[in-house]
């Protein structure tokens, strides 16, 4: 040990080196299951709303082109709190509709649960009495989608959906009577 | 959260015990005194330190802390799926089997022996000289650090048996096959080494070192880091001794000596982990004589408080956030 000085220098390289280390290290579930970091996964509705203490709103009516139940819910701490319902396609497993909700307060989807997406255009519609915004989007894999997003009491809803714009109303209406 | 205990009690232990051992290296810290000050620090973080923050920080375990701020997070883990378990767990239940077999491998075999009967061998009778040899050696090495000279016990076995016990009052026990062994300087040097486990209270040390183990028997970090810990103990010893004697290669010679009359190689029909322990224990003492027989200079550790007052801050914040 020579000095104070070179003590404290290599005590700040070793920390920063654990924290690197851990933070690499804690990368690496989300990296391996393919969700997002950061949020708690859950194997199906009634499990997320155990967890998070809150009902999570979905339609009540799906095209015949998705499977029931969901593949996966996740669940982004917030504030406020944020849930991304997953709604596979019945052919081909792959993710065809998400749901995502803030819960408490009305605020855009984090990041951690949708992708971000070139918007194309976008237009305001009627899902039952509320004004909807509609956006067509592209997705970074190149994919055309349609979102859907309003505002219902203390939460926002935002339906991401690879298919028919006419079903994905469709499943925004039969939300909106479920939960007027 | 008992689960949550368990995973963080097991990260707390890997992380400070990984991280002191890169200080001691960096730091090239030699003396043994202060490398037992720096395990004691890694021990104590899953020992004192996690039960501390579970109570006056409970929002660690909050999904907003986790998701935001945790360097490292190991619910995360149960997000990969291996046959419809979480890893997160798998891994949890892997190192809590790892922890227990360390634990038992060392706590089963005296236990046994005591519920079998003595585990001492029976004193020497009183007509016995090896007592009489050893008392001046003793007293000189006792007087030279200051301390009371401790009560000599002699037992009968065939073994060499030379060890300090007792947690409240030293005793050293010694048999008389120690005399028919060791040469002069040895001895010397030998009973050094016991005086300075003696001065110190290492059997009281060990003691404590059995029931933290014992109530982080699932914690393989925790095993490793007391296993370290007696290691320093002995360090601490050995540089005592030399220091006494300046007679490292006698104290190298002792110990060699002592290992290979106590630890016969294990057989064939041994189970394999046996021969795993033996050659890592073998391993251990031949790196202690190799580090006796160089003898290099100690190097006494400037501003000891603060380096440990500079670790323990970069341990208990690191760890703050691996929940």
């Amino acid at each position: 040990m020579s000095s104070i000085p070179k003590a404290l220098r290599s005590w700040l390289l070793l920390v920063a080196a654990f924290a690197a280390v851990l933070k690499a290290t804690d990368r690496v579930p989300a990296l391996l299951a393919g969700t997002p970091h950061g949020a708690r996964i859950y194997a199906s509705i009634t499990e997320a709303e155990h967890a998070i203490g809150a009902r999570i709103w979905a339609p009540s009516s799906y095209p015949d082109s998705l499977a029931w139940p969901p593949s996966r819910v996740d669940a982004w701490p917030g504030p406020p709190t944020s849930v991304a319902v997953h709604v596979s396609g019945r052919k081909d497993g792959r993710d065809r509709l998400v749901l995502v909700e803030s819960i408490g307060a009305p605020a855009d989807p984090p990041a951690a649960l949708l992708d971000e997406v070139e918007v194309l255009m976008a237009m305001t519609v009627r899902v039952g009495r509320r004004n909807a915004t509609l956006t067509r989007v592209v997705a970074p894999d190149g994919q055309v989608l349609h979102d859907l997003s309003w505002d219902e009491g203390s939460r926002r809803l935002t339906m991401r959906y690879a298919g028919p714009v006419e079903e994905l109303l469709l499943m925004a209406a039969s939300l909106e009577r479920t939960h007027p | 959260m008992l689960l949550a205990f368990l995973s963080q009690s097991i990260l707390h232990a890997l992380v400070a015990a990984v991280f002191v051992e890169a200080l001691l290296r960096a730091w090239k810290i030699e003396d043994g005194g202060w490398r037992l000050r720096f395990r004691l620090l890694a021990l104590a973080v899953p020992a004192l330190w996690l039960p501390v923050l579970l109570l006056v920080a409970p929002f660690r375990n909050h999904a907003i802390f986790v998701a935001r701020w945790a360097l490292f997070a190991g619910e995360r883990w149960n997000q990969v799926r291996i046959a419809g378990t979480g890893l997160g767990d798998l891994a949890l239940l892997l190192t809590a089997g790892v922890g227990s077999a360390l634990f038992l491998r060392d706590a089963l075999p005296p236990v046994l022996d005591l519920l079998r009967g003595p585990s001492h061998p029976p004193d020497a009778g009183p007509w016995d000289a090896t007592a009489a040899v050893l008392r001046p050696i003793v007293r000189e090495h006792a007087t030279t650090l200051g301390i009371a000279t401790p009560e000599l016990r002699v037992v009968s076995t065939a073994m060499p048996v030379l060890l300090c016990e007792g947690a409240r009052r030293p005793v050293l026990v010694v048999s008389p096959a120690v005399l028919e062994r060791l040469k002069g300087d040895e001895l010397d040097v030998a009973i050094a080494h016991e005086l300075a486990h003696a001065e110190h209270r290492d059997p009281a040390w060990g003691y404590l070192m059995i029931a933290v183990r014992a109530i982080l028997f699932f914690n393989p970090a925790v095993q490793w880091t007391a296993r370290a810990l007696v290691d320093d103990i002995e360090r601490r010893a050995d540089q005592v001794a030399v220091r006494l004697t300046a007679n490292p290669g006698g104290l190298a010679r002792v110990i060699a000596l002592l290992f290979a009359t106590g630890h016969p190689p294990p057989l064939d029909g041994d189970a394999s982990f046996e021969r795993v322990f033996w050659r890592v224990r073998k391993e251990g003492v031949e790196r202690r004589c190799e580090r006796l027989r160089q003898a290099p200079t100690l190097v006494p550790l400037n501003r000891g408080p603060a380096l440990i007052a500079v670790a323990a801050f970069g341990i208990l914040g690191l760890v703050f956030f691996v929940v």
